[in-house]
């Protein structure tokens, strides 16, 4: 009796060991499964665009990896017949910008983007590469222009009695670091690169625009126009929104327009790894992330803005 | 000595089934969370086209098939290496002997390759069983092994 008792109690534990081990398995799958409902699929541009998101507690960035994944994989799929691009992001990163902007290109689908706040510098990029733009009236866009800048502490360092000992190896090497006054020659070659930037962006809008480039110089003033004046001058096509976009859609496919957006869960060892390191990150990078940088490279953000 | 005689092809069908129940409850299920919404509900070939037919999809599954077939391997394995049988088994009076000496793990994980989702295998699996006098699978033989009425 007792003997049977202990067997059936094995069992039963074995059986939910089982069960167990299957659900903290599954836990740790990444659970990214696209839930396909519509045959026009939704990716939202929202926040500042960076190249990897920082994750942790209320960060807004908008990581360009998740996106242009999200981009391949539509254009991957046979479900999907055109990629919407819903913004709202004041911009963010050159190169994060311009990896969205290249992979929307290279998508033979149709892309639609429609700026709803603000879709303004890098965002703008993003959505001067679909093939059409709809905004709101009031939508501020524009801001075809590039900023970098840093903090410089060196007089703070000076009233501390803390000095800067330079070792470089390449006269430019530490040009950026906040620990000393930038050189009229530094400050021309920084200069040089954003004049560079500018240009790319200028000239990739022009392109994609079906616009000449001095045409967009002239509006390339890092200034934002409201909706209704873009389309005066060209930037955007057409005032409307999420209606307006079917709508436009269903003309240019001639079927049925369902939009959907991808919903995409995360598996608990994402979460536990967005909050231990996101912010650990978030904490230290005040003091230490600077300090690395600015010993490595320039500590210069480049941003669409 | 006593020589059991070989289980009945029937009752290791029904005994199967009744194993393929128990791995949907406890190995499939809590799987459900990461499968839930992605599939569409309809018969077998709809959900087979669904999954095919969506690269991204497809791609996805893999690592739940990996696990699915891991922890259902483990099922098998596991029960007839401690108990010489499953719930199945036990429900039919079916167990599992060695017939080369006591029954170990290395048995017991060869017998349950068959769970793997190549349906070669599972195929020359079954009908080997068929044809044979001692209705022996493929990889009972290959693992020295057989089931015999309890």
């Amino acid at each position: 009796m007792a003997k049977t008792k202990r067997r059936w109690t094995g069992i039963v534990g074995l059986l939910i060991a089982l069960w167990l081990v299957s659900f903290v398995i599954s836990a740790f799958i990444d659970a990214e499964i696209p839930i396909a409902s519509g045959n026009v699929l939704v990716i939202s541009i929202k926040g500042v665009i960076v190249g990897d998101d920082p994750g942790g507690f209320g960060s807004t960035a908008l990581s360009a990896n998740s996106v242009v994944a999200d981009i391949e994989s539509a254009a991957e799929d046979d479900n999907i017949d055109a990629i919407v691009f819903e913004i709202n992001s004041p911009g963010g990163s050159a190169v994060a910008s311009d990896e969205i902007a290249q992979a929307v290109l290279a998508v033979e689908k149709p892309t639609v983007s429609y700026i709803r706040e603000v879709g303004a510098s890098g965002a703008y990029w993003v959505a001067a590469s679909t093939d059409k733009i709809f905004v709101n009236r009031m939508s501020i866009t524009g801001s075809i222009g590039v900023i970098a800048s840093y903090l410089q502490f060196s007089d703070l360092l000076d009233e501390h009695g803390v000095t800067y000992e330079r070792m470089v190896a390449g006269r430019y090497k530490d040009m950026g670091t906040p620990f000393k006054d930038l050189s009229d020659t530094e400050r021309l070659i920084f200069q040089q690169t954003l004049d560079q930037i500018h240009t790319e962006f200028i000239e990739g809008v022009a392109e994609n625009r079906n616009m000449s480039v001095s045409e967009v110089r002239k509006l390339a003033t890092g200034q934002v126009y409201l909706g209704i004046k873009a389309i005066e001058l060209g930037l955007v096509d057409a005032i409307g929104g999420k209606n307006e976009v079917e709508a436009y859609l269903e003309q240019e496919l001639n079927v049925t327009v369902e939009l959907f957006e991808w919903e995409r869960k995360k598996s608990i060892l994402d979460l536990l790894s967005q909050l231990s390191g996101g912010n650990s990150y978030q904490v230290g990078r005040g003091i230490g992330d600077s300090l690395v940088k600015t010993q490595g490279e320039p500590n210069i953000p480049v941003v669409w803005s | 000595m006593h020589v059991a005689n070989n289980a009945p092809l029937l009752k290791r069908i029904l005994a199967f089934i009744v194993d393929m129940i128990i791995v949907e409850l406890f190995v499939i299920s809590p799987f459900s969370r990461v499968l839930k919404g992605s599939m569409v509900e309809g018969s077998f070939t709809e959900v087979l086209d669904h999954i095919t037919s969506n690269e991204v999809l497809f791609g996805n599954l893999l690592p739940v098939v990996v696990a699915v077939t891991f922890m259902t391997l483990a099922y098998f394995a596991i029960f007839e290496f401690k108990y010489q049988q499953t719930i199945g088994k036990m429900i039919f009076k079916l167990k599992v002997v060695s017939i080369s000496g006591k029954l170990n793990m290395s048995q017991c994980i060869v017998r349950a390759l068959i769970v793997l989702p190549f349906y070669f295998v599972t195929v020359v699996d079954v009908i080997y069983a068929l044809f044979n006098a001692e209705n022996q699978r493929v990889l009972e033989y290959f693992s020295k092994t057989k089931t015999v009425v309890a």
